[in-house]
Formats: C-alpha cells, sequence, structure tokens
C-alpha cells in the first residue's frame, strides 16, 4: 500500500517539484519505505513507498519500455502474475517483478479496458507524456482512496486530501451538501467529499485529463440479475463455487506478497472464514491479531479464543479502553478527513499500530461479506418491514418483528407500539430505498443540531440524490439485492473501506486485503439467488453452509454482534472530558465553526456530563460523535490546512525523474 | 416449477427450528415463502399447522403460482 498525488498543467510553467515534496510529506504514513518522483514540463507525479512486492525492484513513479508512459499507483493488482505473462506472451518487456509494471503495460495494450481486467485494489494514475494526458483509475468499490481538484488548466490529485491542502491555492471549506450526505448515509458518496471543490473518483470509474478537460466513466457497475431469473439455483452447487471462489481470493491475498501477512480475528464469521482457510490452504505461518474491549458489552474475546485455538495460531490482542479511545481520537479524525458518527475507528486505529508494531505490513480482513453476502441487520429488518407492509392491517404480520428482536417476547406490552414507530415509519413497498430509509430518517435526526444558517442552506430531498442514481433496471431485481446496491454505494466505501478501513490501517503503515471483495466473489455473489444470501431472516446462509467445516458451530451459529465502540461514553466517562475536546467543542470554537447550534451543544454535553455518556440513546451518541468529529474535522482542516501535528518530509527519495532541465531532452534516468 | 418449489423447499426444510415458538415459526416460514416465491399469504394460511406440514406447505406454494 501507499500513497499518492500529482499534478498536471497546461499552463507554461512546469509544475512545483517542491509542492510534490511537501504534498508526499503529507503522505508519508501511507509510505515510510522510501518515496519518488516524476517531472515533465506537463505533469509531476509522487509516489509514497510501503514496499510489499518486489521490495527490490518496485519503487515508483515507473514506466513502460520507451519512457513515454507514466505510473504512479497506490494497492495491488492480485491477478498481477497472469497478467503479466499474458502480456509478454504479447511482446512487452518487464523491468521488474512488480504488480506496478503490469499496468503501464496494460493500458498500453488494452487502453481503458485494462482496468476491468486488473482483479485488485487500486487508486492508480498514468501520465501518456506524447498524449499530454492523465489517466486515474479506482478499484470496483472504493477500497483505496483517490482524491483531486481541478479547473480548466490544473489538475491535482492524491490519495488523502490532506495533500491537496498542501497547496494553498486550493480552497479550504466545508461543503454543506457534504455534510448533509455524512449526516444522513454515515459518509459522502462519490464523487462528493465534505471539502467544497475538492472530489473523489467514483469506485469504478476511470477518468481522463487534457487540453479538452476531464472527462469519466465507469469501468465496472454493481450488478444483480433480475428477480427469479439467477442462472444457478442450486445450493450445494453454489456454496461449493462461493467456497472456491473464497478460498482463492483468501489465497491470492495471502501469498501474494513479499512480506509477511497476519489476519484478523474479530470473533465473528467472516474473519473466521478467511483465517481458516489460509490455515487450511496454504503452509504460511499464520499470525492473528484481535481487538478487545474493556467493557465486557462490546467484547468479543470469548469467540476470538476458540478460533485462535481451532487454528492454533500465534495470535496478539489488544484491550481498549475508554479513555484510549477519547486520547487518540484527534488523531483518528485527521486520517478520517469526515466527521464520522461513531467511535468505532478509533479502537481500529490502535489495532493496526499493535500490527505495525508486532513487525507486519499486511493483513487479511474478512471486511465486505456482510454487504456482499446479506449479512447486515438492515437486510433482515427490510424483510419484515416488506413482509409487513404487504398487509399493514393483518393481525399476524406486525408480530415478525418479534422475529429479529427477542427482547419482545419478554415485553408484549411494549412489542407493538416499538414496531409500529420503527417498521411503520415511511413504509411504502414502492420505495426503492424501503430497506434505508429508517436508517437514513434517524441520522438524519443530526439535522436539529446545525445552525440556522447552515440548516436553511440544505436541500430537503437530499437522500434521494442517491436513489435517482439506481440502475435502471434495478425495478426488477429482488429487493435484497437494491438494498445491497445502496448498502455498497453508501456506507461500503464511505464509512467502512474508508474511515473504519484504508484510513485506520494507514494511519500505521498497514495495508489490507479483502478477500470477500474480490472481483470473482463479488461477481459470484451478485448473481445468487437472493435466499441463498439472506434465507428468510438467516443472514449469510450460504456462506455458514460452504464452511461449516472450518468454523465452530459456536461462532457459525452465535447471534450477529455488530462491531460498536463505547460512543458518548469514551468522551464523558467519569463525567469528566479531555482537554482537547473542552478546546474544539467551547461555545467559542462552536460559533466561529458555524456547523452547529451553540445552545444545542451545550444541552447536548450538559447532559453527557451529567450521565458520564452512558445510557445515551442511539441519536444522542451519533449527536456527539457528528459534533466532536465536524469540530476536529473544521479546526484541522479548515483553519489548519490539514498539516497535522508537524508536516513531515517525504520518506528517503529512491526514484527523482526531472525531465524539465533540458526542453523536449529525455535528460532523467528513468531506467 | 413443481421442481423449483421443491427444491426451494428442500432448502428451507433444513433450517427449520421444531423447537421455536409455533406462531413465529409459522411467521417466520410465511416470510420466507413470500420472499422466496414471490407470493403472499392470507392470515389464516400463516398457520402453523398448515405451513408445518410438507405436503400441505408444497399444495399451498403451488396453488399461489398457479400450478395446480
Amino acid at each position: 500500500m501507499c500513497g499518492i498525488c500529482g499534478i498536471v498543467t497546461t499552463r507554461e510553467a512546469p509544475p512545483d517539484l517542491d509542492l510534490v515534496r511537501h504534498m508526499l510529506g503529507r503522505l508519508q504514513h501511507r509510505g515510510p519505505d522510501s518515496s519518488g518522483y516524476y517531472r515533465d514540463h506537463r505533469a509531476a507525479l509522487g509516489h509514497a513507498r510501503l514496499a510489499i512486492i518486489d521490495t527490490e525492484g518496485g519503487a515508483q513513479p515507473l514506466c513502460n519500455e520507451d519512457g513515454n508512459l507514466w505510473v504512479t499507483f497506490n494497492g495491488e493488482i492480485f491477478n498481477y502474475v497472469e497478467l503479466a505473462a499474458e502480456l509478454k506472451a504479447l511482446g512487452h518487456e518487464f523491468r521488474t517483478a512488480s504488480d506496478t509494471e503490469v499496468i503501464v503495460h496494460a493500458w498500453e495494450e488494452w487502453g481503458e479496458s485494462c482496468f476491468s481486467r486488473f482483479n485488485g485494489q487500486w487508486a492508480l494514475a498514468l501520465w501518456d507524456r506524447r498524449q499530454e494526458r492523465l489517466i486515474l483509475s479506482r478499484d470496483r468499490l472504493g477500497v483505496r482512496p483517490l482524491y483531486f481538484t481541478h479547473d480548466r488548466n490544473r489538475l491535482i490529485f492524491a490519495s488523502e486530501v490532506k495533500a491537496l491542502l498542501a497547496d494553498p491555492t486550493v480552497p479550504r471549506s466545508l461543503d454543506p451538501v457534504g455534510l448533509d450526505q455524512t449526516f444522513t448515509y454515515w459518509s459522502t458518496v462519490a464523487p462528493r467529499t465534505v471539502f467544497a471543490g475538492i472530489e473523489q473518483l467514483e469506485p469504478g470509474y476511470f477518468a481522463v485529463f487534457d487540453r479538452d478537460g476531464l472527462r469519466k466513466a465507469p469501468y465496472w457497475t454493481i450488478q444483480f440479475p433480475q428477480r427469479f431469473a439467477e442462472v444457478s439455483q442450486d445450493v450445494d452447487v453454489n456454496a461449493a463455487g462461493l467456497r472456491d471462489r473464497i478460498v482463492e481470493a483468501a489465497r491470492l491475498r495471502f501469498l501474494r506478497s513479499d512480506v509477511p501477512v497476519g489476519a484478523y480475528l474479530s470473533g465473528g464469521i467472516d474473519s473466521s472464514v478467511t483465517a481458516a482457510v489460509i490455515a487450511r490452504y496454504t503452509d504460511a505461518p499464520l499470525h492473528t491479531f484481535s481487538l478487545r474491549f474493556a467493557d465486557a458489552e462490546f467484547d468479543e474475546g470469548h469467540y476470538q479464543q476458540q478460533m485462535v485455538e481451532r487454528l492454533g495460531a500465534k495470535h496478539e490482542d489488544i484491550v481498549v479502553t475508554a479513555t484510549e479511545i477519547a486520547n487518540v481520537f484527534p488523531e483518528v479524525v485527521w486520517h478520517a478527513e469526515t466527521p464520522i458518527l461513531r467511535a468505532a475507528p478509533a479502537p481500529l486505529f490502535l489495532l493496526s499500530r499493535l500490527v505495525r508494531d508486532s513487525g507486519f505490513k499486511v493483513v487479511v480482513t474478512g471486511e465486505g461479506a456482510d454487504e456482499v453476502l446479506g449479512g447486515y441487520d438492515i437486510y433482515r429488518e427490510a424483510q419484515v418491514r416488506l413482509f409487513w407492509s404487504r398487509d399493514p392491517e393483518s393481525k399476524l404480520r406486525g408480530r415478525a418483528a418479534e422475529l429479529l428482536y427477542p427482547w419482545m417476547l419478554r415485553s408484549p406490552g411494549r412489542a407493538p407500539a416499538f414496531a409500529r414507530s420503527f417498521f411503520g415509519r415511511n413504509l411504502d413497498p414502492a420505495d426503492p430505498a424501503l430497506s434505508h430509509r429508517p436508517r437514513w430518517d434517524s441520522t438524519n435526526a443530526l439535522r436539529s443540531l446545525l445552525a440556522p444558517g447552515l440548516r436553511d442552506a440544505l436541500r430537503p430531498d437530499r437522500a434521494d440524490d442517491v436513489v435517482a442514481r439506481m440502475p435502471g433496471d434495478s425495478a426488477g431485481w429482488d429487493p435484497l439485492s437494491r438494498a445491497q446496491w445502496l448498502e455498497m454505494t453508501t456506507l461500503l466505501p464511505g464509512y467502512i473501506l474508508a474511515s473504519q478501513g484504508d484510513r485506520m490501517l494507514m494511519a500505521n503503515s498497514i495495508e489490507g486485503r479483502f478477500p470477500f471483495l474480490d472481483r470473482d466473489v463479488v461477481e459470484f455473489a451478485n448473481a445468487l439467488p437472493a435466499r441463498h444470501k439472506l434465507q428468510g431472516l438467516n443472514e449469510k446462509y450460504l456462506l455458514k453452509r460452504a464452511f461449516a467445516d472450518l468454523v465452530p458451530d459456536e461462532i457459525l451459529h452465535r447471534p450477529k454482534q455488530p462491531y460498536r465502540a463505547p460512543d458518548a461514553a469514551s468522551f464523558f466517562f467519569g463525567g469528566t472530558t479531555p482537554a482537547w475536546l473542552d478546546e474544539v467543542t467551547s461555545p467559542e470554537a462552536i460559533r466561529a465553526a458555524g456547523l452547529f447550534d451553540p445552545a444545542q451543544v451545550a444541552g447536548l454535553f450538559a447532559k453527557c456530563r451529567q450521565r458520564g455518556g452512558a445510557g445515551m440513546g442511539n441519536t444522542d451518541n451519533m449527536r456527539v460523535l457528528a459534533v466532536i468529529s465536524a469540530q476536529l474535522t473544521h479546526q484541522q482542516f479548515i483553519i489548519e490546512g490539514g498539516a497535522g501535528a508537524v508536516d513531515r518530509a517525504p520518506s528517503r527519495i529512491t526514484v527523482a525523474v526531472d525531465m524539465t532541465e533540458k526542453p523536449n531532452s529525455e535528460k532523467g534516468n528513468y531506467r | 416449477m413443481p421442481e423449483r418449489v421443491d427444491r426451494i423447499l428442500a432448502e428451507y426444510d433444513v433450517v427449520r427450528d421444531p423447537s421455536a415458538d409455533a406462531e413465529l415459526e409459522a411467521l417466520k416460514t410465511a416470510l420466507f415463502l413470500e420472499s422466496a416465491f414471490g407470493i403472499q399469504l392470507r392470515d389464516e394460511e400463516i398457520d402453523p399447522e398448515l405451513l408445518g406440514d410438507p405436503g400441505t406447505l408444497r399444495a399451498l406454494v403451488l396453488s399461489k403460482l398457479g400450478g395446480h
């Protein structure tokens, strides 16, 4: 994993190399092993390297045979061995054993269709000197980040926004629509970010920037079959097919590395499957890492230990306290670069630090299984809502909520009122976003905290932005498929893979690899009948069936426990708050940022102090996190410009190619 | 059509929970049937005896699908 950046200009003067070095310094945590740059009269590319494949020969930026096509690349192309063999057979000459070099030859050979041949996780930029054309590309589901800002004559891109803000000409202000999306969907939806004028390339897209401006197009889209027309209906055939693909995806991610690879173990089925597959199907020693909580409500140590014993793995864990979450939270937001509505990224930041301190650079995790294979409660809740919506007057159907929430059986007096308030709200069977409407509505309660000026500037119908983008044929999909599309378009790239994924891993220079997000796994899973993913209310049915022999029954059939961390309780523990929090949420700071109503924030925080942050409802927990993280985002990026505690120098420079020293020459040493 | 119905009902039979509350199990079965076949059951059809017996269950689904 690495950090990338660059500048393309059509103006007279070449791109500023000092700015590229400054940008690389801000990406140093993504690439601590070395760095490099390339510059000519029109473009500069920068690269901060975390060396994982071809650690000796794979330094970047890297070029093709004649030096006219350059690439800076963050990520992995896991099928690079097969692609390199194909390209060599077509006459391409390779100088390294890296996956990076495959990209330049693949672009030469296949043009924009090369991206659909890649099975991996990437954000990359190709610079074609002859055509004076920049090509940007991002992986299918948004594992790797890629931001840019541009006008007619200049485009500047980077893995993280803080590197773009190293350029003092880039405007810095928060985007009201981006904030509104975050306070609805939990994150912005690409191409939008929370920063005005700064875009992110959509997952599954490539973009071209040249004298004609910027053009974007998808090379892949999230697709599902029409309901009841799925090709394979046999559950045993499908279970075997899924197993084959997950095994291959995990093997590729574990073995295609020149440095040791570890594995996360959460105690749930997903990471248990990936770790068990590695133990069963590779000869490599397995080293696992787990996150535990001092608060028993959030801890999954019992299940983690069961899996460790089954695997015989070398295992390390970290027990996280509320105080530790509060202490690292400003750093967490600096890496996440966005308001976050949960404290859950903070423990993951601490876990990746443990991985780094243990000498690892890469971990395989179970991320993506819930989205791809039907694991989330939101899918089960949608099934119940749909079931109820078919006959809201039914005396029986309302009880279906008890299938989800066993506590209703024990509290029959409360059950009907709860069911009506939760399942009956905005219940329109024809709504393509029926599955997500309750979440979006409850999250949008955050609007009541906003400063009047900001609240008035927001459109009331913003949620339909994403609904309007659903594919034309999605009306014929199974309702589960529509819910999956929404989840894979909003929360997965915007929060799970970003704020909880790439950013918390790369904060400590750790690369995450996700077998469940493998191209072949996703395409296979999307083609399955919905009932093989969510069978009635039994989530991830096919995954459990496919790996029943590798995962203990107690883990296979345990009630799903969503990953959570103490939220408000982390910051108001014992009724006291950290000094940084008092400063960033003081009435003066709240007024200066202009995001929230100071009186409302004061009331909310007084309630938290009184309770020590404990016993707060879901909405209040979100409100607290929204205020703290948005205020930190404002302070760190709008006031301080993303510099962080100390602007770092780039890592050791090993590639330095400057073609501007003699016009139109190829004086630089690019071999 | 009967083959498809038999295949899907056989898949479901494996995950039934005979120890569960009978009324809730009937609801769970009804929810599965409506989702898997795109049919709709009336309240009187969401009945533990009707949905708990493989023969009557199969006949109900086929009749809803217009097969028999």
